[in-house]
């Protein structure tokens, strides 16, 4: 039986990762979803982990690591699920430097997007923390969704401008 | 009957008539949807209150559900994330994880379909 991820198990996974990385080079792992509600402190568990990088051989000893520590891990990001935000590169909160790694929350705004659209018991209690914590403004929110450009929901056929722009509305409306 | 299964009885047939008015057929699996027929026993397994993967399915997307126009009682399993997962566990030891995403996507593409379905028959209505 697999052990839910709390904040002492990620901490460890953070240094696992660390030991297991290549030792030339500097890399970035994120946070994404159930880590950064966990690591935050939003809730006190997760069943599982997702975690992004741009270059995957930051991951090489992964299934050791999983192993070891008993948990589940997903490689995921938000834009697996909704298309990309503007300025997302530049909103990743940093949380920590780790041996050759820098760990970050992946860009809040990003993440909040995925949760909102999805919207299922967890996703909304986790969003609703996005904004109760001041790490997601709801105007910004709010423009930065308009200003996703037609050509980016082509790669989301499942997806429409309308049931998405609904979806923060309402969500927005929720929380103010 | 005693009134427990009455009220059962009662609160399957107001379900697949919410259903038709709002999707144009009983049921989920009948339109088509991907992940129907889960729902459709998601929703009669939380009518007679049994925790099931289908029931604890439908009760983490609930939200989600409602939004897309789905008739889900008030009350719906709590934690349904962490009990579906437990009871994947059960069954499928190391795939747990693996079963747990893949109905995660379950939901979320059903999800997706019905909205379409919604905005398709409003649009020919």
């Amino acid at each position: 039986m697999r052990e839910e991820l709390t904040r002492e198990r990620l901490v460890l996974l953070m240094k696992e990762l660390a030991r297991s990385a290549p030792r030339r080079g500097a890399y970035r792992v994120y946070l994404v979803g159930g880590g950064t509600a966990v690591y935050l402190g939003w809730r006190r568990s997760s069943i599982d982990v997702d975690l992004f990088s741009d270059r995957d051989v930051v991951f090489r000893g992964i299934q050791e690591i999983k192993e070891q520590l008993n948990i589940n891990i997903e490689f995921a990001r938000p834009e697996d699920f909704v298309p990309p935000l503007k300025g997302t590169a530049g909103r990743h909160v940093f949380i920590d430097t780790v041996g050759a790694i820098t760990f970050y929350h992946y860009d809040p705004c990003a993440q909040l997007l995925s949760k909102v659209v999805r919207g299922f018991q967890r996703d909304l209690e986790d969003a609703r923390e996005f904004i109760r914590s001041g790490m997601v403004d709801p105007g910004q929110f709010r423009s930065l969704v308009a200003e996703i450009p037609d050509s980016a929901y082509a790669r989301y056929p499942s997806l429409s401008r309308t049931g998405v722009e609904a979806a923060v509305e309402a969500f927005l409306a929720q929380t103010s | 009957m005693n009134p427990e299964a009455r009220r059962m009885v009662a609160r399957k047939a107001a379900t697949r008539r919410w259903i038709r008015a709002r999707f144009g057929a009983p049921g989920f699996q009948a339109l088509g949807l991907p992940g129907g027929e889960a729902v459709d026993a998601g929703l009669a397994a939380l009518a007679r209150g049994d925790e099931s993967i289908e029931s604890l399915l439908v009760s983490l997307a609930a939200p989600r559900l409602r939004r897309e126009g789905v008739p889900l009682p008030r009350d719906v399993f709590a934690d349904a994330d962490v009990r579906l997962y437990r009871l994947l566990e059960q069954n499928g030891g190391d795939l747990a994880h693996a079963r747990y995403l893949a109905y995660l996507r379950q939901a979320a593409s059903f999800a997706d379909a019905c909205a379409d379905a919604r905005v398709t028959r409003g649009k020919h209505a």
